[in-house]
């Protein structure tokens, strides 16, 4: 048994106070979004709500663009992250094969050196206006489909299966479809979960490729809209001076931190139940030696 | 050659599995990196890489000869400076007093906490910044004002930049970077933890000569990886987080390429001079990669690739 001593509690005040830091934000959206309106002329909430109020998520949801900005950042994540879990895995089959160790190690080289070195902003741009993808569904899709750092995760993982399971799969006259589909994506289960929800975040929060690449509001997704909001907002604050604040800038306070609390919601509630494996992604990546 | 087309013959799927992803690198990694050859000339789209003048290195001169080519590099050198200086010890020193508190729940509840912001995107991250420092009754602001302090519009001034990006950026990776930390700890064999117990050693002591120690060579490979990231800086958060009242302390180079190349408020973009630019940067952040990595596995048996 460990003696409670002055240093451990110290320890334990330590670590609430980040453990408080890292959660106020979340707090703090939380309150201001349901603290009535009149509340908020009287002062702004600092922790806890006053009172109780959903106005402002109604009023937010009124705004045409939110439930348009939610559909589309569904619908490109679901595509990006069915679409680039199935690359990675069919690319990462073959490099962990047995039988293509020899060529594995080669194209492994031609993937690693994109982590190194890349064209950058404006080539790429440029190359992805010669496909004719600006402004297109596929654009939020095909550039992030084959991610480097992911190929490499679930290729250490699959190598790890001992190599009497591939060889014994071929000599039962298995293809390799069949194999991949029914030996090594089972056996894989736990990195492809960690892969697809690395996909799933990464698609839902991106903000540079849609500001880079889309032009047009029917499709902007989430992100784009949120930044909308923010903006017009922080005009407001500009503008306003301390005394002259009306109360429709703190109406668009309480609205602002409904919209944040809402596009936060999918990942909030995703988050206990994934975020072993999100550790677990990290975990091989790092002990890849 | 023989044993090609034997494996060929056999394995034609393995090959052709690689296929899409050898597309995708093909179309979205290396074609890029042939479209750097603009940076070498007075690039139009209209006449596209063959039709373009060669103008050599006419828009590197331009770049550094230029009062922004100091501004820029200074800015994304401070801000990673400043991220490394505070951001680095952070969770080493979170990751050390999480460990001390031996498996309680409190412990698990407070880690899970600490990597959710590296989860949230950076819009809603940099408006969480906006409205906690609001200079309309944010936060920040009503606390200060309790002592007296007249409102300050911290999004705006440029002294608050860097302090409030490296503020955030902490706020966001800290628990996800001690993550690899917690681990190195709980690699550390725990009969040497009681064996300085029973020696008598303080917690202090006991942390200083067996958990440092413990992880030390954790500590030098991730602080190499993290120098080797010294010319980049997160493009969304910088992006979302400055104002043009802020320009001269928060332009990086990757927000000015953007600025300049496709947000061009001129009307021209201009293509080569950025390409220049950003062919510049890749390089720096090349070499300091490669040079880390190499370094990094002197250390130990571990490397990024």
């Amino acid at each position: 048994m460990k003696r409670i001593t002055a240093g451990t509690i110290l320890n334990y005040a330590f670590i609430s106070l980040i453990g408080l830091v890292t959660l106020y934000p979340f707090i703090y959206i939380l309150s201001t979004s349901i603290t009535p309106a009149k509340a908020l002329l009287s002062g702004r909430v600092l922790f806890l709500p006053k009172g109780f109020d959903l106005s402002a998520y109604r009023l937010m949801l009124a705004d045409p663009r939110l439930p348009r900005g939610f559909v589309n950042s569904l619908k490109y994540t679901a595509a990006g992250t069915l679409l680039g879990v199935i690359v990675t895995v069919v690319t990462a089959y073959p490099l962990a094969h047995p039988q293509f160790e020899r060529y594995a190690k080669h194209y492994m080289k031609f993937v690693v050196f994109t982590m190194l070195f890349s064209g950058g902003l404006i080539p790429t741009f440029l190359a992805i206006s010669n496909y004719h993808l600006i402004d297109s569904f596929w654009v939020m899709v095909l550039p992030g489909l084959l991610s480097p750092f992911y190929l490499i995760l679930v290729r250490t993982f699959m190598k790890e299966i001992p190599r009497e399971m591939f060889e014994s799969v071929m000599l039962e006259g298995a293809s390799h479809i069949q194999a991949l589909i029914f030996v090594m994506l089972p056996l894989s289960a736990p990195i492809i979960a960690c892969v697809t929800f690395y996909y799933a975040v990464a698609i839902w929060n991106n903000y540079m490729t849609p500001l880079i690449y889309l032009r047009s509001d029917t499709k902007f997704p989430l992100q784009i809209f949120l930044r909308q909001i923010v903006l017009q907002s922080s005009m407001s604050d500009q503008m306003a001076s301390a005394e002259s604040s009306s109360s429709l800038s703190f109406n668009t306070e309480a609205i602002k931190s409904a919209t944040l609390v809402i596009s936060t919601i999918p990942i909030m509630i995703a988050y206990p139940f994934l975020q072993k494996y999100f550790v677990k992604g990290l975990m091989v990546g790092a002990i890849k030696g | 050659m023989k044993q090609l087309a034997n494996d060929w013959k056999y394995h034609k799927m393995l090959f052709l599995f690689l296929l899409p992803a050898t597309v995708l690198l093909v179309m979205f990694c290396y074609v890029p990196m042939g479209g750097l050859v603009i940076a070498f000339q007075d690039y139009r789209v209209t006449r596209g890489i063959t039709g373009s003048t060669w103008v050599w290195l006419k828009h590197f001169k331009a770049f550094f000869a230029s009062p922004n080519s100091y501004k820029i590099l200074r800015n994304t050198f401070l801000l990673n400076v400043y991220d490394l200086i505070f951001g680095f010890p952070i969770p080493i020193v979170f990751a050390i007093a999480l460990c001390e508190l031996r498996g309680t729940v409190f412990r698990k509840i407070i880690q899970t906490v600490s990597y959710l912001p590296y989860f949230i995107s950076a819009v809603v991250v940099a408006s969480l910044v906006n409205m906690l420092f609001s200079v309309d009754g944010g936060m920040v602001n009503t606390i200060t004002g309790w002592f007296g302090a007249a409102p300050v519009n911290f999004l705006i001034e440029r002294e608050y930049f860097r302090g409030i990006y490296v503020g955030t950026n902490i706020w966001r990776n800290f628990g996800w970077s001690a993550i690899i930390f917690i681990a190195a700890i709980m690699g550390i064999d725990p009969q040497l933890h009681e064996a300085a117990i029973v020696d008598g050693a303080s917690s202090i002591k006991r942390i200083l000569n067996v958990t440092v120690p413990g992880i030390m060579s954790t500590i030098v490979v991730m602080l190499l990886l993290r120098i080797g990231n010294m010319m980049s800086t997160s493009f969304e958060l910088v992006n979302l987080l400055q104002r043009p009242l802020t320009y001269e302390v928060s332009d990086t180079i990757q927000t000015y390429i953007y600025r300049r190349g496709i947000a061009s408020a001129a009307g021209i973009p201009e293509y080569s001079l950025t390409t220049a630019i950003g062919l510049f940067q890749s390089v720096v952040n090349t070499t300091l990669l490669v040079g880390a990595n190499a370094m990094a596995k002197k250390f130990s048996e571990s490397s990024l690739f």
